[in-house]
Parts: C-alpha cells; sequence; structure tokens
C-alpha cells in the first residue's frame, strides 16, 4: 500500500516463498516402480503360495507304504 | 518437535488417495490393505513352515527313548520273546519271525547316514566285499542325499529306522506313519529304491520287547514292514575301544546274527577300525555277510515309485530350503548380537569421553558469544502451544534477542495467542500457507542477524538455553549447533518411553556422533544456524520429509562443522498416542532415509563433502537404518528358543540383553542428571514400544521402494508441557 516501512538499512527486496522445489525424493509419480514391484511381489507370493501347498500336500497326502514283498522268506532263512 | 502439515501435494493419480472420490478412494485402501495383509500371511506361512519344518526334522517334536515308562512284557507272545530278530506281523495279525541262515553275519549300521563316517564305513566294506545294511534315520538321508545314493550304489541294502529318530512307542500311530513313509520318501528320492524294512529307534534284542514296543512292532507290521531288530551289540556308541568292539561282535557258536553297529551320532573311527578287523576274522573263519533282505532271500530295495520320488524331492528340498534359511536367520542374528555388543561398547567409551572433555574446567568453544540472534518460531494452528513456548523464548537470557513467529497460514487463533502476549521482542509474520520448510525459509530470509536459532511452536526452552546453545559459534568452524531435546509430557507410560528414548539418543548417540562428527539431524525443535552455513546448504528444502535431516547433512558437505550442546534444554511435547507417535516416526524414518538417499552421491565427492560422505553417511546408515531393521530377529529367535531350544540359556540370553539396555539407559540418564525412576518401564518397553518402532522402520522402508508418496500429518496437541520448567509453565 506504500504504506508500509522498511527498516532504514535495509534494502527492499523479493523474498521467494513457496518457489518450485525439486520432486520429493523415492516418490515415483508415474506409479510405474510401485506396479512393477507389486506385480512382483503378487508373482512371488503367488509361487511361494503354490510351493507351499505342494510340500503340505506331498507330506500330508497320504503315507507312502512299503514296496510289497514276494511272498514269505525263501527256506535259506531259517524260521525260528 | 512439531508435526507440520505442508501445502498438499499436486494430484496423483497414482499415488494419493487424498483426492479421489469416496467409493474409489475406499477400494484403493481396501485394495493397499488386501495386498500388504495377503503379502504378510505368506511371509508368516513360510516362516511357519519353515520353523515347524526345521523343528521337526531336528527331532523338537520327538521323545527320545533313553527312559522307558514300562517294563512290563506280559502281552508279548512268547513267540516274539523267543523268536527271531526278524518279525513280520502281517495285516490278519499272523505274526512269524526269522532269522539269520547259519554262518552269516548281517552287518546292521544305525543312524546314519553321516557325511563324515558313513563313507569310511563303506569304504572298508567294500575293500572286503562286504554287503551290509543301513538303517537310516530319514531326516539325515534328506540331508546327506549323496551319502545315501553311494550305500545303494555300492550294494548295500538302505532300509528305514525312522525320519526324526523318536522313541515310536511314545508316539501315536498317525506320527509312526508320518515317520515311516516320509523316510520311505527320503530313501525314494536319494537313492531311487524302496525298503520294507524298518528298525525302530531304542529297540535291541527279540526278548527286550516291552508291551509299548510289541504294539509299535504290530502297527509298523499293519504298515507293511518287516520289523529287523538284533542278536548281537556291538555297543560301538559306548566307544569302549577296537578290541572291546572286535570282541562284542564275534559270534559264539556258527549261528546266523545280525550285528548292530553305528554309522553316525559322533565319533565312529573305533567302529571303523574294529570293522577292518573283525570281517576278515569272520570271514576266514568260514562267515559270509549279507544284507538282511539278501539273507531272507527277499528282493533287495526294489525300485521306488515315480510318485515316491517326487514326493521325497518335495520334502528334501523343504528340508533343505528350511535350513538354509534358518542358518541365513542365525548368521543374522550374530551379526546383529555383534553389532548391538560393539555399539553399545562404543557408546558406553565416546558418550563418557565426550561428557568429561566437555565438562572439564578449560573446555570452552571460544570467546563467549552475545551476538544478536533472532529465534524462527515457525506456527501452523498451534494456539494451545504456541504462547507458552513464545513467553519462554522471549525470556531467553541473551542480550540482542528477537523472536520472529512466522504464521504459516494458520486457520486458528495462533496469532491472536501470540498477539495477546504483547511481548516487545515479538514480531509476528504471516505468510500464505507452504509447509514448514517454506516457513522456516521465510523466517530466515525476513531476519537480520548472523545467528537463527529455530525452535518448534510446541518447544518451551530453559532461560539460558539459548544463549548456551550460540556459545558454539565461538568456534568459527562450527555451521549449526543441536539442543538438547526433552519429552515434556512424561505422564503417561507412552510419555516416558519417549522420554527414555529422548534422553538415550541425546546422551549416547548424540555424542557418539558428535565425536565422530557426522550428527545427522539438528532437531526442529531447537538447533542454533550460523546464517553463511545456511545459505551455503541452499537453505530448508522440501523433497525430503525430514527437513532438518536434509539441511544438517547439507551443511556437514558445505564443510561446516555440526556440534551437539547439551547444556541448551529445550522441553517439547511427544505425541500422546500410538496412532500420533505411529505417523511421527514413520515420518521420521522415511524422512531420514530420504535425506540419506538424496545426499548419497556425497560417498564419491572429495573435499569435506566425501569426508561426511565415507565418514558420516555409512556410520548413520549402519546404526540408524541397518542394525534397527536387524532387531526384530533378535525378539523373533527368542520367541523360537522359548518354544523350541533350550528355555533357561534363551531367557538368560533375553535378560542379558535387557541388562545391557538397562545400563546403557543408566549411563545416559546420569550424564544427563535425569532421575533414574522413569527406567521402571524400561523392561515393558521391550515388548510393545521396541516392536512398534522396528515395524515403522520396515513399513517406510517398503514406502520408499515402492515410492509412496507420504505427506506430513497433522499432529493433534494437547498443550501438556507438565515436565517442562517451572517458569515456563502456567499457560
Amino acid at each position: 500500500m506504500g504504506k508500509a516501512r522498511t527498516p532504514e538499512n535495509a534494502p527492499t527486496h523479493y523474498i521467494p516463498i513457496g518457489s518450485q522445489e525439486p520432486p520429493p525424493v523415492f516418490v515415483d509419480p508415474t506409479g510405474g516402480r510401485r506396479r512393477w514391484i507389486r506385480r512382483t511381489a503378487y508373482g512371488i507370493g503367488l509361487l511361494l503360495v503354490l510351493a507351499l501347498i505342494v510340500v503340505w500336500l506331498s507330506q500330508l497326502g497320504g503315507s507312502a507304504p512299503p514296496p510289497g514283498r514276494t511272498p514269505g522268506p525263501s527256506s535259506a532263512a531259517a524260521a525260528r | 518437535m512439531t508435526v507440520y502439515r505442508a501445502t498438499p501435494p499436486p494430484h496423483d493419480p497414482a499415488e494419493s488417495t487424498g483426492r479421489l472420490p469416496p467409493i474409489q478412494r475406499k477400494r484403493r485402501i481396501r485394495r493397499r490393505r488386501f495386498f500388504s495383509g495377503g503379502l504378510g500371511l505368506v511371509v508368516l506361512l513360510l516362516l511357519a513352515t519353515v520353523i515347524l519344518v526345521s523343528v521337526y526334522t531336528d527331532a523338537g517334536f520327538s521323545p527320545d527313548g533313553t527312559t522307558q515308562s514300562t517294563t512290563s512284557s506280559d502281552d508279548v507272545p512268547d513267540s516274539i520273546s523267543e523268536g527271531g530278530p526278524v518279525i513280520d506281523v502281517n495285516a490278519e495279525g499272523e505274526v512269524r519271525t526269522y532269522g539269520m541262515p547259519a554262518k552269516t553275519i548281517a552287518l546292521t549300521f544305525d543312524d546314519g547316514p553321516d557325511p563324515l563316517w558313513t563313507p569310511k564305513i563303506l569304504d572298508v566294506l567294500s575293500r572286503h566285499h562286504a554287503p551290509a545294511t543301513f538303517f537310516v534315520v530319514g531326516s539325515q538321508v534328506a540331508r546327506h542325499p549323496d551319502v545315501a545314493e553311494r550305500i545303494t550304489a555300492e550294494g548295500h541294502e538302505i532300509a528305514g529306522h525312522s525320519f526324526t529318530h523318536p522313541d515310536l512307542a511314545r508316539l501315536p500311530n498317525w506320527r509312526r506313519e508320518m515317520e515311516n513313509s516320509q523316510t520311505q520318501l527320503a530313501i525314494a528320492y536319494a537313492t531311487g529304491r524302496s525298503s520294507s524294512l524298518m528298525r525302530p529307534p531304542y529297540s535291541s534284542f527279540a526278548d527286550a520287547i516291552s508291551d509299548e514296543d510289541w504294539q509299535t512292532v504290530q502297527d509298523v507290521g499293519a504298515q507293511g514292514y518287516l520289523t529287523v531288530l538284533d542278536t548281537m551289540d556291538s555297543e560301538d556308541w559306548k566307544r569302549p575301544g577296537v578290541d572291546a568292539i572286535v570282541r562284542n561282535g564275534t559270534p559264539k557258536g556258527t549261528g546266523g546274527q545280525i550285528l548292530l553297529m553305528h554309522d553316525a551320532g559322533g565319533d565312529r573311527s573305533q567302529t571303523v577300525a574294529a570293522l577292518d578287523r573283525l570281517i576278515p576274522e569272520m570271514q576266514r573263519k568260514g562267515f559270509r555277510f549279507s544284507t538282511v533282505s539278501a539273507a531272507l532271500g527277499d528282493e533287495v530295495n526294489p525300485a521306488a515309485t515315480d510318485e515316491a520320488v517326487w514326493r521325497g524331492r518335495a520334502l528334501v528340498w523343504t528340508v533343505h530350503f528350511a535350513d538354509f534359511v534358518l542358518d541365513i536367520l542365525w548368521v543374522l542374528l550374530i551379526v546383529a548380537g555383534g553389532l548391538i555388543v560393539v555399539r553399545t561398547l562404543i557408546l558406553f567409551l565416546f558418550a563418557w569421553r565426550h561428557s568429561r572433555h566437555r565438562r572439564s574446567p578449560d573446555w570452552s568453544w571460544g570467546l563467549p558469544v552475545s551476538a544478536p540472534v533472532t529465534i524462527v518460531v515457525p506456527a501452523y494452528n498451534e494456539e494451545k502451544t504456541i504462547a507458552p513456548a513464545v513467553r519462554s523464548l522471549a525470556a531467553s537470557r541473551h542480550p540482542n534477542l528477537e523472536v520472529l513467529v512466522v504464521d504459516d497460514g494458520s486457520t486458528d487463533g495462533t496469532v491472536a495467542a501470540v498477539e495477546e502476549l504483547g511481548l516487545r521482542n515479538v514480531r509476528i509474520v504471516r505468510i500464505p500457507n507452504g509447509g514448514k520448510a517454506n516457513a522456516l525459509n521465510a523466517g530466515v530470509a525476513l531476519s537480520r542477524s548472523e545467528l537463527v536459532v529455530m525452535v518448534d511452536a510446541d518447544t518451551v526452552v530453559e532461560p539460558e538455553a539459548v544463549h548456551r546453545l550460540v556459545q558454539p559459534f565461538g568456534d568459527p568452524m562450527v555451521g549449526a549447533v543441536a539442543g538438547n531435546v526433552k519429552v515434556a509430557n512424561r505422564g503417561s507410560l507412552i510419555g516416558k518411553w519417549q522420554h527414555i528414548e529422548y534422553v538415550i539418543g541425546f546422551n549416547l548417540d548424540r555424542r557418539l556422533y558428535d565425536t565422530f562428527g557426522c550428527i545427522p539431524t539438528i532437531p526442529g525443535a531447537l538447533g542454533a544456524f550460523r546464517r553463511r552455513a545456511l545459505t551455503e546448504a541452499g537453505g530448508l528444502s522440501t523433497d525430503t520429509l525430514a527437513e532438518d535431516t536434509d539441511l544438517t547433512m547439507a551443511i556437514h558437505r558445505a564443510g561446516w562443522r555440526v556440534v551437539y550442546e547439551e547444556s541448551a534444554r529445550a522441553y517439547t511435547e511427544a505425541p500422546a498416542s500410538m496412532k500420533q507417535l505411529w505417523k511421527q516416526r514413520y515420518r521420521w524414518s522415511y524422512g531420514t532415509m530420504q535425506a540419506m538417499w538424496k545426499h548419497r552421491h556425497a560417498v564419491v565427492e572429495s573435499g569435506p563433502s566425501g569426508r561426511f560422505g565415507r565418514r558420516g553417511l555409512p556410520f548413520i546408515t549402519l546404526f540408524s537404518v541397518l542394525l534397527p531393521l536387524l532387531a526384530p530377529l533378535i525378539d523373533l529367535m527368542a520367541l523360537y528358543g522359548l518354544l523350541f531350544l533350550d528355555r533357561k540359556i534363551t531367557i538368560i540370553g533375553w535378560l542379558a540383553m535387557l541388562v545391557v539396555q538397562v545400563l546403557t539407559a543408566i549411563l545416559a540418564f546420569r550424564l544427563d542428571r535425569e532421575p533414574l525412576r522413569p527406567l521402571w518401564t524400561l523392561p515393558l518397553q521391550q515388548i510393545v514400544y521396541r516392536q512398534l518402532m522396528y515395524l515403522v522402520l520396515l513399513v517406510s522402508a517398503l514406502a520408499a521402494v515402492t515410492g509412496r508418496r507420504l505427506r506430513w500429518q497433522t499432529i493433534h496437541r494437547t498443550g501438556d508441557l507438565s515436565s517442562a520448567p517451572s517458569p515456563a509453565r502456567g499457560v
């Protein structure tokens, strides 16, 4: 308004406020990195889940029987 | 320390949910929750499987048979007690026993395969052309499939001895079946063969079978196995000397024998030496050596089915994977433990030296500093706390002092609260809302003095604090000074925890960083700057959320010294709820990572910047990022040890860690002349607070990697400054 007084010994100058700053560190504005990481994580997660299922099923899905034996030991074995 | 809201970031459809319509926003948040929840669940399942498998294969769920519960053998038929060592119970319950033909010895080796001793025994056997039968433990086969394969490749017989060597009599039937089945699978994968022989762990002669053992023999028989006991015990597990083993293994008469020996479970050199004598001696006496099945006239190790081989592969790989993961965890734990010990020692040594140095009568920074000081107080909606803060600052004992409150477009009564005070040395300027860094820059630009002190609007200072804080500028190399910030609201548990953390952080860590010249942060709550240092560092920037850390690093890189003045004390309002604390710490750790990443090029630069980059940055990374990221391992392994390992040792180890922490805390409190009373909350802190802190670190590291945008969040203020010194109290 022309009425504001500045200190006599201080020259008037502009103070830039809210000037444009570089983009924040880490932030990925396109979201591409995030999408890539998410897809990779989904993929790895899915693989891990599949592996877990396979492992659990293979171990708990019925017991593995011993081979069927030939009927009775031969006469070479002395029955006691 | 003020957590401050900035201007909303430009709209960013991929990241921010803030400006989306409510439904979409909800959906996106739900998707994020689903994503992280699902990922967490998978990791948890994986870890659970790994732990389960490794505990199982290490016989963590297997009772041992060193003490027998019953010795009665009333139910055991005489035909068994007095029968041969091979027992055949068929599905109809018919019982038959067999022995070895005359002049035939079946050497049997239990508990293998062992990577060291089994090959040596195989060497001796092949030298004397003596086939033998190896009763292997399935988990050992899974760990050393190559040794198992060599057993069958050299014409010996391989047979089951359970998967984890438990006392089968003490297991439910389904576990017995599982043990035998998995051993069958491990053998199938390692050798491509199968076996119908089985020797129960802790078994001996047929006449030693108790009622419980008999039940096991019947169950195992119903599964289709022949139970193979022995008729002679070499007792080599006692390591009685080579002569004794040879004597024990020499049959009396010419009857066929099954001789029990061991190829694993400790030093088996006596067994190897005894075999080298026993076999030729027996061969000279006209005995022949045979595998058990061959002696019975059965087929030795028929080929396994493809299905068994595949299932065995899954089993062996799982065991290997679990072992691998657990090994890595242990290595990391040892590294983390070592680092913690080193860090504690360094902290003790340097904090103590630093304190002694500063307290010595001839310590001074240089000539006393009484140059004019401007205190810049950025404020955004701080009407509750700004009045006591400004009053305490204006009352500071320093000649020629001005308080400059920069109101960052507050929408509450902040300005009125300051104006009401009517203090002459307080100036207030209002700028459009632009964030804390922007407000501070404006404050610096609007001030004239060479020395600038920055104080948060929720912080009250001791009357001497500002004067003391600027004394280090007596040294012309000093560009910035960090003050000693304390928690003002210590009434609640969460306040006490933060109080402890602050005292340790400011009195140990910061003294250590000061000694090494790499203080990472001048706290926003209380810090002093030389104007030239600020200008050379380019002022405060908005590209990180920890603008204070960013600025401090920039000042380091510009070649200025950054020091700590512990006698300049300020009291700040710490977050009063877990949620607020979480937000604050999330921002701090994310911001610190941002600042370190932003200044990473310092590592390869020359001059003072490179000095900071090569000395300070690795130090800060190691102690404030890597070490806390490893900390959860200690809790995880403590839990694991408590459940599956020696409980006493685990508890002692955990308590030792606690004692180290208590000692550290006591030292910090003594250095700061604080009463020790709040330390009683320290044991509790281990259980909630610590986990929260590393969860924050983990989440913010994830946010950094995925490039998610974090924003300043407003922290709800209560205006509770009860522990601040009394002159500043009384709102």
